[in-house]
């Protein structure tokens, strides 16, 4: 099983994920790891009715995705894994999930906060996770969908005391 | 702006629920006055449904929140199967049809491309929404159980090998033209594949991010450069 | 001239009418270029150039997805502006006898002005999504409007702001419909008595090109690795009936 892509969305699983990054990445799995969601009977049925044999979908919440991606699952999936926050994300990254590059789609925090790209405002937790991720030397790619150019970003820190 | 939209739907509705009580029904509407964006077809079932809870809500036996977190949840996919099926399937299926139908009956292919489109279009407009309005939030269950998007790609099959018929009627018709009647079969062959294997080639070429209107730039330039300098070598 | 004119501004109001169908209403897919097409040449006298011009167009821009934010190409509005720059610019050219040319320019050479339109989509594109956009942003005040309007207790707000969006997209693709499709028939018939022959006599290239990218863009709606067997397997059993049929062997 291989992760051809780690994105954030708040607006979870739609039509960018499933109709440009998944033919564009071959994916052949999606999973969305998110605990309200899976807490949500109504919510995981609309999401999981968006899959059909060739791209299956299927929420879970994150410790179980972690478990579900762990490098020994040797199967020839290759999977896409969507978080709604990079709290989220990052809460995956402490508890062993590992990822070269993150791309990242919508963060909306209801318009507040620092303008990135017009989807995706990022606040001042997001701004340190950013940092973090980019130390640990993670790629970030910030775009709706694989055909809009990405948009590169400086992440200063404000001075670290 | 689909929250206007939405809004504007709903209301003729709404009124019928809250027939006399103004400020009621004020409240109702700025209920759905919020960022939507789905796919406007699948917004059918979802609009019925949303009637359904809000007349439970007047009876009382249900809780306002349920109807956000009810369309909150449903956005996202449904604007995902709406886009799998209808605009990445059905429209391409009935595009296909209509040219392939139109090389053969002229402007009857027009005809036909509305009407086979418009089948599964006003067929999820209609039930939908009746589905949508009879189930309440058990339209979650019954758009499940339709498979939308495993039909999407069988349809893409279709459509592939559809296209591939429309290609050969295409290309025959062309050297036709181009050439008159004295084509031999073989070289009819020849110039099918020949063109079948430029279409695949600029399928990958538009796949990987080179916009249309450029890749017909870039195939319409070399032989534009060839022609012009064969005109200056006549000329020298 | 003035009925060069009047034709235009026919072609653009109806245009802008069925490029409502795109986004504000209905959706009833009458904004596609293959009903686009032959409904422009109607009015213009001249159907099948129009169900050719939107055939091929149709094909070419099946791909357009308007998935998220992205704004695919504005289909409607170069189906218009491509039927309507080739038909009355033929007309312009037709019976002025170049002296530069080999030929009198006649019915059949549609091809060539066909294909002048075309490598004009690309601007022309640019040029109709600053429309698009700009509406939307309008769009998005009558939102407010409306919400601000309900707060006064006032419904028919609602509807009406709902309305009103839709006559933003109205006028303002009309506008650009005439515009661009007056400046195309004038670039059209500039080009054909200044430029020079060789690349008049390129020109059919380019329809075929779009032909071919047509194809090509409707193939790519099918990502399923067995598609391609399925295509070429139905392009050679189609050509064989073909063959078997007409019977030339």
């Amino acid at each position: 099983m291989s992760v051809v892509l780690v994105r954030v969305d708040d607006r979870l699983l739609h039509g960018q994920i499933v109709e440009a990054w998944a033919p564009y990445c071959k994916a052949t799995r999606i999973i969305v790891a998110n605990d309200e969601a899976k807490k949500s009977r109504l919510q995981r049925l609309a999401i999981e009715s968006c899959g059909s044999t060739a791209l299956a979908i299927r929420v879970e919440d994150i410790e179980e995705s972690i478990k579900d991606i762990a490098p020994d699952n040797t199967n020839k999936e290759r999977v896409i894994v969507v978080f709604s926050t990079l709290k989220d994300l990052m809460q995956a990254y402490n508890k062993g999930l590992r990822f070269s590059s993150i791309n990242i789609g919508n963060i909306h925090h209801n318009g507040k906060g620092k303008l990135l790209t017009p989807s995706v405002y990022i606040d001042e937790e997001d701004e340190v996770i950013l940092h973090t991720l980019s130390q640990l030397g993670v790629e970030l790619d910030i775009r709706a969908v694989p055909t809009d150019k990405p948009v590169g970003i400086k992440i200063e820190m404000r001075n670290e005391k | 702006m689909q929250g206007l939209g939405f809004a504007a739907a709903i209301t003729p509705a709404l009124q019928d629920i809250y027939k006399k009580d103004n400020d009621q029904l004020c409240t109702a509407i700025s209920r759905h006055m919020v960022f939507y964006n789905a796919h406007p077809y699948m917004a059918s079932p979802i609009l019925g449904a949303v009637i359904k809870m809000e007349e439970d809500i007047r009876e009382g036996e249900r809780d306002v929140k349920d109807i956000s977190s009810f369309k909150e949840s449903l956005i996202g996919p449904y604007g995902a199967i709406g886009d799998t099926f209808f605009w990445g399937s059905i429209r391409p299926l009935s595009s296909i049809i209509g040219v392939l139908s139109a090389l053969f009956w002229g402007i009857w292919g027009a005809v036909i491309f509305l009407i086979v489109y418009n089948i599964f279009h006003l067929w999820m407009r209609w039930f939908g929404l009746q589905k949508g309005y009879k189930l309440g939030e058990g339209i979650v269950e019954y758009i499940q159980s339709l498979a939308l998007p495993q039909w999407a790609s069988r349809i893409r099959l279709v459509s592939a090998g559809l296209l591939g018929g429309a290609a050969a009627v295409v290309v025959f018709k062309g050297i036709d033209i181009v050439l008159g009647q004295t084509v031999q079969a073989y070289q009819a062959f020849l110039t099918t594949i020949l063109i079948a294997g430029a279409v695949v080639l600029c399928a990958l070429l538009i796949k990987n991010r080179v916009s249309i209107s450029l890749a017909v730039y870039l195939l319409f330039l070399p032989a534009f450069i060839f022609l012009i300098i064969m005109d200056i070598l006549k000329r020298v | 001239m003035l009925d060069i004119i009047w034709q235009s501004f026919l072609v653009s109001l109806v245009g802008g009418l069925l490029s409502l169908d795109r986004t504000a209403v209905l959706q009833i897919m009458v904004s596609r270029p293959i009903i686009t097409g032959p409904i422009i040449g109607y009015i213009l006298g001249d159907v099948k150039t129009g169900l050719l011009i939107g055939g091929m167009l149709e094909l070419l821009f099946v791909g357009g997805l308007p998935i998220g934010g992205h704004i695919p190409p504005h289909e409607v509005m170069i189906a218009v502006l491509v039927t309507t720059i080739t038909i009355i610019g033929q007309r312009l050219l037709y019976g002025i006898g170049f002296d530069r040319f080999p030929w009198r320019f006649a019915d059949s050479d549609i091809i060539f002005v066909l294909g002048a339109a075309i490598l004009m989509i690309s601007p022309m594109d640019a040029a109709c999504k600053k429309a698009d956009t700009s509406a939307r942003f309008f769009n998005r005040r009558f939102f407010n409007t409306a919400s601000a309007e309900l707060g006064n207790g006032n419904i028919k707000g609602v509807i009406v702001n709902n309305l009103k969006g839709a006559g933003v997209f109205f006028l303002l693709n009309f506008a650009t419909l005439l515009v661009l499709s007056l400046a195309g028939v004038g670039v059209v018939y500039l080009s054909f008595l200044f430029l020079p022959v060789a690349v008049i006599m390129s020109l059919p290239l380019a329809c075929a090109s779009v032909l071919i990218i047509g194809l090509a863009s409707a193939y790519n709606t099918s990502y399923d690795n067995r598609s391609l067997p399925i295509f070429l397997a139905a392009a050679l059993f189609v050509l064989m009936i073909i063959t078997v049929g007409v019977g030339r062997w």
